[in-house]
């Protein structure tokens, strides 16, 4: 009993600033770039591939409102907005993955009033000057909205994925995401580097 | 044990009260251990699978997200939970993702590999191990490993407070009870020791204060009681003491004991006198016999064996004659018996010898006189045998001759001669029966048939034949009681009788016929006869002289007779073990009394 209300506090109060500079994530980061170098493909390339993993882990970790999924095994839509490399990494390296009994669905939206169907929408840096106006489609609804265009989370975007090549952080934009109805596990709060861009 | 044995009684209390409070805190500890060990393994495995069910949940996006970092603070926050001593997660792939070792506990890092997923228990260590998923994505495994004797630790140190407290208590109390019970029992007990040595030192007047009912209180009034009777056994044992120190310190006897070990342990001053005046040293009680008389090897060899058959339980008499050139010989007579305790153990030997020298000298001197008179007696009876049988001879001679005389020339004679001549008769004829009485006399001493059984009767009836002429002639009226039958001399008891009822018709008063009457009775082992009759008495200071030989109260005249009778009368009596004596009130009658033993087996 203890011990849980103690967690509770913990991960509620969750003010620890993440530290990714620790040098064991650096080892790991280290020896996967080692791989994916050497197997495939340039560095450029391995980057793309963690974003890729970032956006699975993203899907594992937020819930939709029920009445997004017509069924239980209806398909989680990955909507890619722009042009962008992940257009042709995301399906290579997640398409047979699945969230519960859930398929991925990927597909590329032309425009915002097409992404407000989407579950997830992957905005590229192409469109980092129509920002605000996309965003303004999507307000209040249920779509989880990523991008690595610079201060995406402070303009009213949801998930920004910051960092280099070989490392990759993120941005939380929290109330946006609770008044869109959406469900974020607060464990990732603490993988954040920033939880509310708001107040930055 | 042994030595608790030894602890003063109020050690032994605090002892005892320590143990007590120390076994009730150990039996509480195990009842709580055994409460919660049984309850204990259930409950945390209960509350570890919430728990490992909450890290895994925490753990999920630092997993996904390969944060390391992170991970590592939500196991780190198991720190609180101080019977987990291990925790890990793994990455899909089974490496060691983060980890957590407690410090200070034998296990220093996570097994290389979770191994089976689920709850376990080994060597002591609670095991969870549990997937880490997410939307039904295996991230990772977290693996737990709670101490499950951590926890009892943890728990005595919780109790460990209770105990304190209770066990400062039980000491406290422990102190409290003591003083209590040494006001109760040990300042009594040691009262009663105390007075206990106080009676050891010889102060029979000590006392306990009895101021309890309990069993101290009981124990101290028996304590008292028995002191009295102690003092009182002493007193008493003292007084005899005294009595025998005084019976024996003033007896003339020499008196000695010794122990089994030849030791003095009593004499009087007599013996110790005497001891020095032989053996030139002065004793003391507790001195050896066998040391003392060590430059007497004779003595002492003499004694050691004398003293040894008395001290191995013989009880004999010795007579012995001590004496040095420079002393008298004295004559001891020596008492020797055993000195036993009242189990009947032989503790010693007792002597007790009597100087009697004079006693001896009396004895000598006494045996010697009898043997004398004896003799003397003895010669006197022969001449008196030989003597008068050798005059019988020569008397008879004259007394014949003096009757031939007489026959022949009685007419030649004139009245004057003849009257000479009855006188020379008479007197020839007297001396005759006095040698005939003489040899009677003196042939009782000398003693003739052997004793045979008479029927007195018998003897009575003789006697009255025997005496029929006087009988007849002074008109005598002789009876008798039923006599019994003695063991005797039949011919000198019908002398006896003939003696005692010839008398009695003899001296009978003029005009009186003579009433003489025998009778017996029967007087514890003796028959006593009385010769009555009815004569003319005796006065009582010739009660004694009648029975000497040759005394006559009366004359010739009177009277006839030799003198001869009633000593003839005694000597019989005598030798039939009897006595004779008579009583009589001159004028009007004598009864001879005598005594004959009766036979064992008559009535």
């Amino acid at each position: 009993m203890m011990a849980e209300s103690f967690f509770r506090s913990i991960f509620v109060q969750g003010t620890t600033v993440p530290r990714l500079s620790h040098p064991g994530f650096i080892l790991w980061l280290a020896g996967l770039l080692l791989l994916l170098s050497q197997v495939t493909a340039p560095a450029q390339e391995s980057a793309h591939q963690l974003k890729a993993e970032m956006i699975y882990n993203f899907l594992l970790f937020v819930d939709w409102p029920e009445q997004t999924f017509p069924e239980e095994t209806s398909p989680i839509s990955i909507c890619l907005l722009g042009k962008d490399p992940l257009g042709e990494v995301l399906p290579r390296e997640l398409g047979d993955r699945r969230v519960n009994d859930q398929p991925l669905k990927f597909q590329e939206v032309g425009s915002g009033e097409q992404a407000s169907k989407c579950h997830l929408l992957i905005i590229s840096r192409s469109q980092a000057q129509q920002l605000e106006e996309i965003l303004a489609l999507l307000k209040n609804k249920p779509v989880l909205t990523v991008s690595d265009i610079k201060d995406f989370c402070i303009r009213g975007g949801m998930i920004e994925l910051a960092g280099e090549e070989n490392k990759v952080e993120f941005d939380l934009n929290t109330a946006l995401i609770e008044e869109a109805g959406l469900n974020m596990d607060s464990g990732l709060k603490r993988l954040a580097r920033v939880v509310d861009c708001k107040e930055m | 044990m042994r030595r608790f044995r030894h602890q003063p009684i109020r050690r032994k209390l605090l002892l005892i009260i320590l143990a007590t409070a120390a076994a009730s805190l150990i039996l509480f500890l195990i009842g709580i251990s055994l409460y919660e060990s049984a309850t204990y393994r259930s409950g945390l495995a209960r509350q570890l699978s919430g728990d490992a069910t909450f890290i895994a949940a925490n753990s999920a996006p630092p997993l996904a997200f390969r944060d390391k970092e992170t991970a590592r603070e939500i196991l780190t926050t198991l720190e609180a939970l101080s019977e987990i001593v291990v925790a890990a997660l793994y990455t899909p792939e089974g490496e060691i993702f983060a980890s957590f070792v407690r410090p200070g506990q034998p296990v220093v890092a996570p097994p290389p590999a979770p191994g089976a997923e689920g709850l376990r228990f080994t060597d002591g260590y609670l095991i969870i191990v549990q997937p880490v998923e997410q939307k039904g994505i295996r991230l990772g495994v977290l693996y737990l490993q709670a101490d499950l004797a951590a926890h009892m630790r943890e728990e005595l140190k919780r109790y460990g407070s209770i105990i304190l407290v209770v066990g400062l208590t039980a000491i406290g109390g422990a102190f409290l009870l003591l003083r209590l019970l040494q006001q109760m029992v040990s300042e009594p007990l040691l009262r009663l020791a105390k007075t206990a040595e106080r009676i050891a030192a010889g102060d029979h007047r000590a006392r306990v204060p009895v101021d309890s009912d309990d069993e101290i209180g009981q124990l101290a009034r028996s304590f008292n009681h028995m002191t009295l009777q102690l003092a009182n056994s002493l007193e008493r044992l003292e007084e005899s003491r005294a009595r025998l120190a005084g019976i024996i310190g003033g007896s003339t006897d020499l008196i000695a004991a010794l122990d089994r070990d030849f030791r003095f342990i009593a004499f009087n001053s007599a013996y110790q006198e005497a001891f020095a005046k032989i053996f030139k040293i002065r004793i003391k009680e507790g001195m050896s016999l066998i040391e003392v008389l060590a430059h007497r090897p004779e003595e002492q060899s003499w004694l050691v064996k004398t003293w040894g058959r008395a001290l191995n339980g013989e009880e004999f008499i010795i007579d012995r004659e001590f004496g040095s050139d420079d002393l008298e010989r004295r004559h001891v007579e020596m008492i020797y018996s055993s000195i036993r305790n009242q189990d009947g153990q032989l503790i010693g030997a007792s002597h007790i010898a009597r100087d009697i020298t004079r006693r001896k000298q009396v004895e000598n001197e006494r045996k010697r006189l009898i043997e004398d008179l004896a003799r003397s007696n003895r010669e006197l009876e022969q001449f008196a045998y030989v003597a008068s049988h050798d005059l019988q001879e020569p008397l008879r001679m004259v007394a014949s001759y003096l009757q031939l005389l007489e026959r022949k020339y009685r007419s030649q004679l004139d009245d004057k001669a003849i009257r000479y001549m009855d006188f020379a008769v008479e007197g020839a004829l007297r001396m005759q029966k006095l040698i005939e009485g003489l040899l009677a006399y003196s042939r009782i001493s000398r003693r003739g048939a052997e004793f045979k059984r008479i029927d007195v009767n018998h003897i009575f009836a003789q006697t009255v034949a025997n005496l029929t002429a006087a009988i007849n002639d002074t008109g005598a009226v002789v009876t008798r009681d039923d006599l019994p039958v003695v063991t005797g001399d039949e011919t000198q008891l019908l002398q006896l009788f003939q003696n005692l009822i010839g008398n009695a018709v003899k001296y009978r008063r003029p005009a009186v016929p003579p009433a003489v009457h025998v009778s017996v009775q029967r007087q514890e082992r003796e028959w006593v006869f009385g010769i009555h009759d009815n004569g003319i008495g005796i006065a009582s200071p010739y009660y004694e002289r009648i029975f000497l030989i040759f005394q006559r109260l009366h004359t010739r005249g009177e009277y006839p007779g030799t003198g001869i009778g009633l000593a003839l009368c005694k000597r019989i009596v005598e030798s039939h073990h009897g006595r004779i004596w008579v009583e009589s009130t001159p004028g009007s009658g004598t009864t001879f009394f005598f005594t004959i033993p009766a036979e064992r087996n008559q009535q």
